[in-house]
C-alpha cells in the first residue's frame, strides 16, 4: 500500500514509537490514531486507519479495534469542531442539563450529532472530565472551559462560527 | 486552623510553580539528587521503601494500598522493569491530579524517578487520559523536557550510575484505563481491557515485566516525604490514615476547589472550608470518595471525619477524596440513574456479568424515571447488582454495584414513591 | 512451571497435584465437570465468560477455575450453593440478551449454551426490556454469522490471533455493544478459519454451506480420514441418507489436534456434483452405452488380455486412492504383466528412481514437528499443499524454532520467519545445493569424491546458504520438501542433497507428498521401477514416459488431466490411445469424448478404506460403514476384475498388519541416500501447477463452497 500520511504525522509517529522498547511499537496505535485524526479535522477514515497499520506494521485489526473502543475515536464523519458537555454527576448536580439543551435547540441538532454545514460536533460525553469543581464545564476540541454559564456557552459558539 | 496545602500544594500561591524554577527554589530535586550520589545503591534503595512504610502513604487512587509494602513486592530480576503512573483521573468528581500535573507537575517527575530507583525500574511512563491532551499535558511534557535539561532525568544522571528514562503517554477516552491492568493493556497500544489477576503486575506488568502502578497524588507526595522525613508526613492525619489528602470537593458547594488537607478532618470542618452549601440549604447525601464508593446520607457522613477507618465504619469508603454534596431536593433516583448509565457506558464488555448487567440496571432505572417501573424493580435492581458484585474480572463490577446498593439501601422510599406515582420525584 | 506439588481438595477429596496449573485443566482430569464457555484447551485463557466461578473456602468471592492457579491448602467445592449462585447469575445474564433462536438456530442440539442452560438457568426470565441486537458480517461463503446470539467469548478472535497468527476478526466497539467483527468489508479467508465454526460455543459462527439442512440429533457419524493432503487429518462424517451432511474435525493429538482445513471439511461437497458417474459405461458404435458390471468389466478384461505387446498397456492411479485399491490395482496390472504403472503425475524428472525410498515419508510423526528448533522447507507453498503440517511448523515457529524456506514464491506466514530465499524454480537445487555446500564447509565431514566434485561446480555459499546452514547444524533442525520440489525439472537432485544434507546436519528430514495416500501408492507397487514391497520387478515406463507411449490401452484409475502436472501431455494421450479405460467418479468432457470404458469408482468419503500419512502411520477410514450397509466398495469392483482375469488370489486377510510390520521395518532400516542422480539432459521444465487450495483433487475441485471462496476466486482470475 503507497503511504500517503503527510510527513508531520510519519515524524510524529516515529517520535512516539521511540518512546517504546524494540519489538512494541504497537503502543505508538493510540498516539497515531490521535495526530491522524486531527489530521483529519476530527474524524478517522478506513484508509487512515490502514495507513497507520501499514506504517507501524501491525495487524489492521490491531487498529480498527483501538479505534472502536476509546470514545475519542470517531470512526464516521463528524462536525470538524467538537464540543463535548460533561454530563456526570458534578456537573449534573450544577446545571448541565441545561447547558446541553440549550446547545441542541441553538445548534438545532441531537446531542452526538454534527450540524449540516460541517462545523460542529456535539459529542455525547458519558465520563466524566475531571474539572467537577468548575462545574458544570464543556471541553471544546479539548480545551476545557469551566464555569459555563448560557452567555458563556453562546460566546464560544460565535467564535466556533469564524 | 488546620493546615492546608503544605505537601503538593505548597507552592500554589505560586504563579509558576510549575516551572522547575521555582520547584527547585522551593527544595526540589533536593531528595532526588542526593540519592543519586549515593555509593550504595541496595541500601539507599532499601531505605527509601522503609521511610515510605513509615510515612504510613496510602495509595490515593482509590484503593489506599500501602505504598511501600506495594514497592516491596516488586522483584529485582536484572532484566527491565517498570514504574507507571496512573494520571488517568476519571473517577467522577475527582479532579485533583489535573491540578497536580497543571500547578506541580515536577512533584510528580521527581516522585517517579525516586519511586523508579527504589523498585529497580529504568524506565517510567505517565498515563495521562486523552481529554487532557490540550489541558495540562502540555504543561506535563514540558516539565519533562525541562527536567532533562537540568539532567535530572536520563543516562547516567548528573554523572552518577543511576539512569532513568520517563514518558508521558496519552490515552483516548476510556474510563476502565484507570483500572490498572487496564491501564496497562492500553499503554501496550491495546484496547483496555483488564487482564484477570493472578498474575499481579508486580510479577507480570507492562510488556510481562514487573511493574507498579501508582496513582498521581500517591507518587507526587513522594518527594517530600524524602526531603522532609517520613515522620513529618505521619505526624498529620491519623493513625490508620497519615498525612494528607487532596479533597475535591463538588457538588452544591459554595466554593468547590481541590483542598489539600490533613485526613481525619471532620467532614463539618471540610464543608466549612469550602464555603458551605449553596443557598444555605441542609445536605442531603454526600458521594465520600467518588461514584465508585457508596453513597451517605447527611445524618451518616456529618458523624464522620474524612479518613480511611471512619468512612469504612460509616459503610463507605475514602476512595479518591472526591466529595460529591446533594442538597436537599436532589431526586436520588435521577443521580443513580445518571451514576448507573456512566457505568453502563464505561464497562469494557469483557465479562459476561458487567457487560448485561450493567445495561439491565440502567434501563430498569430509566424506565422507572420514566414512569413505567414496576413494584418487583427494586429487589430486581438489588439481585441483579449482588449478582454483578464479586463475579466479575475487575473492580468495576463491583463499583458498578454498589451505588445501586447504597442508594437503594438508604433512599429506598424515593424509589418506591417513584415506582407508585409514576415518575414523579419525592424529592421534587 | 515449578515441579512443585501442593495439596488441594475438592469436593471433599484431597488431591495432590503440580502447583501452579489452573485449577479447570486438574479437574478435567479428574472428570470433575465445571461448567465454562471461554476455556478452550488450545486457546490462551481469557476468563471473561465467568461460567467457571466455583467457591474456594479460603476465598470472599467465587474463583473462575479456568485463571486461577491452585496453591497448597485450597477447599473447593465444584457443587456447592455458592458455585451454584455465581454461576447461575452469569447464566442469567448470558441470557438477556440472547435471542431466544433455538428453533431455528442449527446450533440447536449441540450447542454449549442451550446444554448449560438447561443445567443452570431459570424457567422464566425475569428480563422483561427489550433485547440487544448485533449486525452480521458477510464473512465469505464458509461461515454464517448471526451475531445477535454472540456471548462475547471470544474463542474465535483468540483462535485468529494464536492458531492462524492472522487476526481477521475482531472485538469492536466497548460495553453492551462491543461485537465480534472484521469492521471493514472481507471475509475470513485463513485455511484453517472455519475451525471457529466448531468453536463457536452458541450458534453465532454456523457452518453456512450446512445451514437450515439438518438437525444434529438425526445425524450418523463415521470415523474417517480426509483424502485430500498427506497429513492424514482425522474426521467425522455427518451422515443421514447416505448422504454426508457435513464433515467435522476427530480430535487427534499426534495428527490434527482438534483442528482441520476448511479444504477437510468442505471439500466432500465436490462428491455431490452433477457430473458424478453411477453407470456403468462402454463405448459401442461410438456412444457411450449403459451396461452392467459385468459386462463392462468382461469388456475390459478381454482387451486388456487380448493386448500381444503389454509394452503398450499403461495404468495410471491416483496417490488418492486407498491403500487397498491400489494394492489390488498393481496386482491387476502385474498378473497381466503390465509394467507401466505410475501415480506421479505431479513429477516430470525420473532420474533419482533407483534412489527412491521405499515409500516418500518424514522421518517424525507431525507433532513432533512442534519440538524442532530449526525447520528448512524446500519448494513448498506449505500453507497450500498441508495446511495441517504449516499449522504444525507454525507451532514451531511460536516456540521460537528458526523458520527458513526456499521457494520461488515470496509465501505469507504468520510467524517470524529466520530465512527466506527467494528462488527462480530452476534454482532451486542450487539453492539447495550451496545450503549442504555450506554445511560441509562448517563440519568437515566427510563426503565422496564425486559428489564432492559436482559441488565444486557451485557458487560461492552466500551468507544466507551459511545462516540456514549453521542452523541446521546447531539446533535440533527438519528439512522437508514439498510440491513445487516435486514439480520441479530437478527434483531428484534437490531430493538427493537434502538426504545428504540432513545426514549432515542430523536433521530429520521428509516430502511433503500430494494427496492422502503417495507412501501408499509406493507400498503397493503403482510404480514402474518396484512391486508391492519394494519388490523387483520388470522396470516399466514412468508417468511421463507413459504420455508420450504408443498406447493400445491407457487404464487410469481415479485420475483427471486436471490432476496432472503435466495435464495437455496426458489429455493427448487419451486422445491418441486406442482404447482408454477410466475408473471415476466423475465425468469430463475428455472422458466423454474419448472413453472407450468407464467404470464409476466412489469417492474415499463413499467407499472404506486405509490411508498411510506421510508418518507412515496406517489409517483405516469409513470401517463404520462397513458394518451398517451391505456397501459395495471400490475393492469389490476391483475383484471382479481379478477374478475376470483368471489372476492369482491376493492374500488380503492380514494385509494391514502386514503393511503395519513393513512400515515399521523400513522406517527402522532406513538408510539415508547419499547419492545424487545420474543428470537427466533434457526436460523442459513445467511451470509448477498452480496449488490453489481448492483445486488440489477431484472432489475438492467440484466443491460449490470452495470455488466460491476468494482463495479459489484469486487463483481462477489467475488463470
Amino acid at each position: 500500500m503507497e503511504n500517503t500520511l503527510p510527513k508531520n504525522i510519519t515524524e510524529t509517529i516515529d517520535q512516539w514509537m521511540s518512546k517504546f522498547p524494540q519489538g512494541k511499537q504497537r503502543s505508538a496505535i493510540i498516539a497515531a490514531l490521535h495526530a491522524v485524526q486531527k489530521h483529519n479535522d476530527g474524524f478517522l477514515t478506513n484508509n487512515l486507519m490502514d495507513q497507520v497499520a501499514e506504517y507501524i506494521n501491525v495487524p489492521k485489526m490491531n487498529i480498527y479495534e483501538v479505534a472502536t473502543f476509546y470514545s475519542m475515536f470517531q470512526t464516521q464523519p463528524v462536525g470538524r469542531h467538537e464540543i463535548a458537555v460533561c454530563n456526570n454527576i458534578s456537573c449534573m448536580l450544577r446545571g448541565s442539563n441545561e447547558i446541553i439543551d440549550h446547545l441542541e435547540k441553538k445548534l438545532n441538532i441531537r446531542i452526538g450529532q454534527s450540524t449540516s454545514d460541517g462545523n460542529i460536533f456535539l459529542k455525547k460525553e458519558e465520563e466524566c472530565l475531571a474539572a467537577c469543581t468548575g462545574a458544570p464545564m464543556m471541553m471544546v476540541d479539548h480545551v476545557y472551559i469551566e464555569n459555563l454559564t448560557i452567555e458563556k456557552v453562546d460566546q464560544t459558539l460565535e467564535r466556533l462560527k469564524k | 486552623m488546620t493546615e492546608i496545602n503544605k505537601v503538593i500544594f505548597a507552592n500554589h500561591d505560586d504563579v509558576d510553580s510549575a516551572s522547575i524554577e521555582c520547584y527547585i527554589k522551593n527544595g526540589g530535586y533536593s531528595a532526588w539528587k542526593k540519592i543519586v550520589a549515593t555509593a550504595e545503591l541496595a541500601k539507599t534503595r532499601e531505605s527509601i521503601i522503609n521511610q515510605v512504610k513509615a510515612s504510613g502513604l496510602r495509595g490515593r487512587g482509590g484503593a489506599g494500598f500501602p505504598t511501600g509494602l506495594k514497592w516491596s513486592f516488586m522483584p529485582n530480576t536484572g532484566n527491565q522493569q517498570y514504574i507507571v503512573c496512573n494520571s488517568d483521573e476519571s473517577e467522577p468528581g475527582t479532579c485533583h491530579d489535573r491540578e497536580i500535573l497543571q500547578r506541580n507537575p515536577h512533584a510528580l517527575i521527581e516522585g517517579m524517578a525516586i519511586a523508579g530507583f527504589a523498585i529497580n525500574a529504568t524506565v517510567g511512563y505517565n498515563y495521562v487520559r486523552g481529554e487532557f491532551i490540550e489541558d495540562c499535558y502540555p504543561q506535563i511534557e514540558k516539565a519533562l523536557k525541562e527536567a532533562y535539561e537540568y539532567g535530572f532525568l536520563g543516562k547516567n544522571i548528573l554523572d552518577s550510575v543511576i539512569s532513568f528514562d520517563l514518558y508521558n503517554y496519552l490515552g483516548a477516552g476510556a474510563y476502565i484505563c484507570g483500572e490498572e491492568t487496564g491501564l496497562l493493556e492500553s499503554l501496550e497500544g491495546k484496547q483496555g481491557k483488564p487482564r484477570f489477576k493472578p498474575p499481579f503486575p508486580a510479577n507480570y506488568g507492562l510488556y510481562g515485566a514487573p511493574t507498579t502502578v501508582n496513582n498521581t497524588q500517591t507518587l507526587a507526595t513522594i518527594p517530600k516525604i524524602m526531603t522532609n522525613g517520613p515522620e513529618w508526613y505521619s505526624s498529620m492525619g491519623t493513625k490508620q490514615s497519615p498525612g494528607t489528602i487532596i479533597f475535591s470537593v463538588s457538588g452544591h458547594i459554595k466554593k468547590p476547589g481541590n483542598y489539600e488537607l490533613p485526613l481525619g478532618i471532620s467532614f463539618s470542618d471540610l464543608i466549612k472550608i469550602s464555603g458551605g452549601v449553596i443557598d444555605d440549604k441542609n445536605i442531603k447525601a454526600v458521594i465520600p470518595g467518588g461514584s465508585s464508593t457508596k453513597v451517605l446520607p447527611a445524618d451518616v457522613i456529618l458523624k464522620c471525619n474524612m479518613d480511611y477507618e471512619s468512612l469504612e465504619q460509616a459503610g463507605s469508603s475514602l476512595g479518591t477524596g472526591a466529595v460529591v454534596v446533594m442538597a436537599e431536593g436532589t431526586c436520588m433516583v435521577e443521580i443513580l440513574k445518571r451514576i448507573s448509565r456512566f457505568y453502563y457506558a464505561e464497562s469494557c464488555g469483557q465479562c459476561t456479568p458487567c457487560r448485561e448487567g450493567t445495561g439491565w440496571l440502567y434501563r430498569i432505572l430509566d424506565r422507572i424515571t420514566n414512569g413505567q417501573g414496576n413494584e418487583t424493580d427494586i429487589n430486581l435492581l438489588l439481585d441483579i447488582a449482588n449478582r454483578i458484585e464479586g463475579n466479575t474480572i475487575c473492580a468495576f463490577g463491583d463499583a458498578s454495584a454498589w451505588p445501586v446498593q447504597s442508594f437503594l439501601h438508604h433512599f429506598f422510599d424515593e424509589f418506591e414513591y417513584m415506582i407508585k406515582n409514576k415518575g414523579k420525584s419525592k424529592a421534587a | 512451571m515449578t515441579e512443585k506439588k501442593v495439596k488441594i481438595n475438592i469436593n471433599g477429596e484431597d488431591h495432590t497435584v503440580q502447583q501452579g496449573r489452573m485449577l479447570i485443566e486438574i479437574t478435567d482430569e479428574l472428570d470433575i465437570y465445571i461448567p465454562r464457555f471461554c476455556y478452550h484447551k488450545k486457546l490462551s485463557i481469557a476468563a471473561n465468560c465467568r461460567m467457571c466461578l466455583v467457591e474456594e473456602k479460603n476465598t470472599k468471592n467465587a474463583i473462575p477455575a479456568c485463571a486461577t492457579p491452585v496453591n497448597d491448602g485450597m477447599i473447593i467445592n465444584t457443587k456447592s450453593n455458592n458455585s451454584k449462585t455465581a454461576q447461575q447469575a452469569t447464566m442469567e445474564f448470558l441470557l438477556i440478551n440472547h435471542p431466544l433462536d433455538c428453533p431455528i438456530c442449527d446450533q440447536g442440539g449441540e450447542c454449549e449454551l442451550q446444554d448449560l442452560a438447561y443445567l443452570y438457568g431459570k424457567n422464566k426470565s425475569r428480563f422483561d426490556i427489550q433485547k440487544q441486537t448485533k449486525p452480521n458480517d458477510n464473512l465469505g461463503p464458509l461461515i454464517s454469522t448471526d451475531m445477535s446470539r454472540c456471548i462475547m467469548c471470544t474463542r474465535c478472535v483468540r483462535f485468529g490471533t494464536e492458531v492462524a497468527g492472522l487476526p481477521e476478526i475482531g472485538t469492536m466497539g466497548r460495553g453492551e455493544s462491543s461485537t465480534i467483527s472484521t469492521f471493514v468489508e472481507a471475509s475470513i479467508d485463513h485455511e484453517l478459519s472455519a475451525n471457529i465454526i466448531d468453536l463457536c460455543p452458541v450458534g453465532a459462527l454456523n457452518n453456512k454451506p450446512y445451514r437450515y439442512t439438518d438437525r444434529t440429533w438425526e445425524l450418523d457419524q463415521i470415523e474417517s480420514i480426509s483424502p485430500h493432503d498427506c497429513a492424514g487429518s482425522n474426521v467425522y462424517l455427518h451422515v443421514k441418507d447416505n448422504l454426508i451432511k457435513r464433515v467435522v474435525p476427530k480430535l487427534n493429538e499426534n495428527i490434527n489436534e482438534s483442528w482441520i482445513s476448511d479444504r477437510d471439511r468442505f471439500g466432500f461437497a465436490g462428491i455431490y456434483s452433477d457430473d458424478r458417474v453411477n453407470n456403468f459405461l462402454v463405448r459401442k458404435d461410438n456412444a457411450l452405452t449403459s451396461v452392467n458390471q459385468q459386462e463392462a468389466i468382461k469388456c475390459f478384461v478381454d482387451k486388456l488380455q487380448s493386448i500381444k505387446n503389454k509394452n503398450t498397456i499403461s495404468a495410471l492411479i491416483s496417490p488418492a486412492s486407498s491403500f487397498e485399491e491400489q494394492l489390488l490395482f498393481s496386482h491387476l496390472m502385474q498378473e497381466n504383466k503390465v509394467n507401466n504403472i505410475d501415480h506421479r503425475i505431479n513429477q516430470i524428472d525420473f532420474s533419482g528412481d533407483t534412489l527412491d525410498p521405499l515409500f516418500p515419508s518424514l522421518d517424525i510423526s507431525l507433532n513432533e514437528i512442534e519440538t524442532m528448533e530449526s525447520i528448512l522447507v524446500i519448494g513448498s507453498t506449505i500453507r497450500k499443499e498441508a495446511p495441517i503440517i504449516a499449522h504444525w511448523i507454525k507451532k514451531a515457529a511460536d516456540r521460537k524454532c528458526e523458520t527458513h524456506f526456499i521457494n520461488h514464491s515470496l509465501d505469507e506466514y504468520h510467524f517470524p520467519i529466520e530465512n527466506y530465499i527467494l528462488s527462480e524454480n530452476s534454482q532451486i537445487a542450487e539453492n539447495t545445493g550451496l545450503i549442504l555446500k555450506a554445511a560441509l564447509n562448517l563440519t568437515n565431514h566427510q563426503i565422496p569424491d564425486h559428489i564432492l566434485n559436482e559441488l565444486n561446480k557451485l557458487n560461492k555459499p552466500s551468507p544466507a546458504h551459511i545462516k540456514t546452514a549453521k542452523s541446521l547444524i546447531e539446533r535440533t533442525s527438519l528439512v522437508i520438501s514439498g510440491l513445487v520440489s516435486k514439480n520441479n525439472n530437478h527434483y531428484s537432485l534437490i531430493r538427493s542433497y537434502i538426504d545428504i544434507l540432513s545426514s549432515i546436519t542430523d536433521s530429520s528430514n521428509g516430502e511433503v507428498t500430494v494427496c492422502a495416500n503417495t507412501p501408499g501408492a509406493y507400498i503397493s507397487g503403482c510404480i514402474p521401477h518396484r512391486s508391492s514391497f519394494g519388490r523387483t520387478k520388470d522396470i516399466g515406463l514412468n508417468a511421463l514416459q507413459i504420455t508420450n507411449n504408443n498406447n493400445k490401452m491407457l487404464i487410469l484409475y481415479n485420475i483427471e488431466p486436471a490432476d496432472c502436472l503435466f495435464g495437455s501431455e496426458l489429455s493427448n494421450a487419451i486422445e491418441s490411445a486406442e482404447t482408454v479405460v477410466v475408473f471415476t467418479p466423475f465425468m469430463n468432457d475428455i472422458f466423454k469424448q474419448h472413453a472407450d470404458i468407464i467404470i464409476p469408482i466412489k469417492t474415499p468419503y463413499e467407499s472404506c478404506g486405509s490411508f498411510i500419512n506421510i508418518s507412515g502411520l496406517l489409517q483405516n477410514f469409513n470401517h463404520g460403514l462397513n458394518e451398517t450397509d451391505t456397501l459395495q466398495t471400490n475393492q469389490d469392483i476391483l475383484f471382479d476384475a481379478l477374478d475376470e482375469a483368471n489372476a492369482k488370489a491376493l492374500p488380503f486377510e492380514n494385509i494391514i498388519s502386514k503393511t503395519q510390520l513393513f512400515i515399521a521395518e523400513s522406517k527402522s532400516n532406513k538408510n539415508k541416500n547419499t547419492e545424487l542422480p545420474t543428470i537427466n539432459p533434457i526436460l523442459d521444465p513445467k511451470s509448477t501447477r498452480n496449488y490453489s487450495l481448492y483445486n488440489v483433487d477431484s472432489m475438492v475441485r467440484r466443491s460449490k463452497p470452495l470455488q466460491l471462496t476468494r482463495e479459489s476466486k484469486i487463483q481462477s482470475e489467475k488463470k
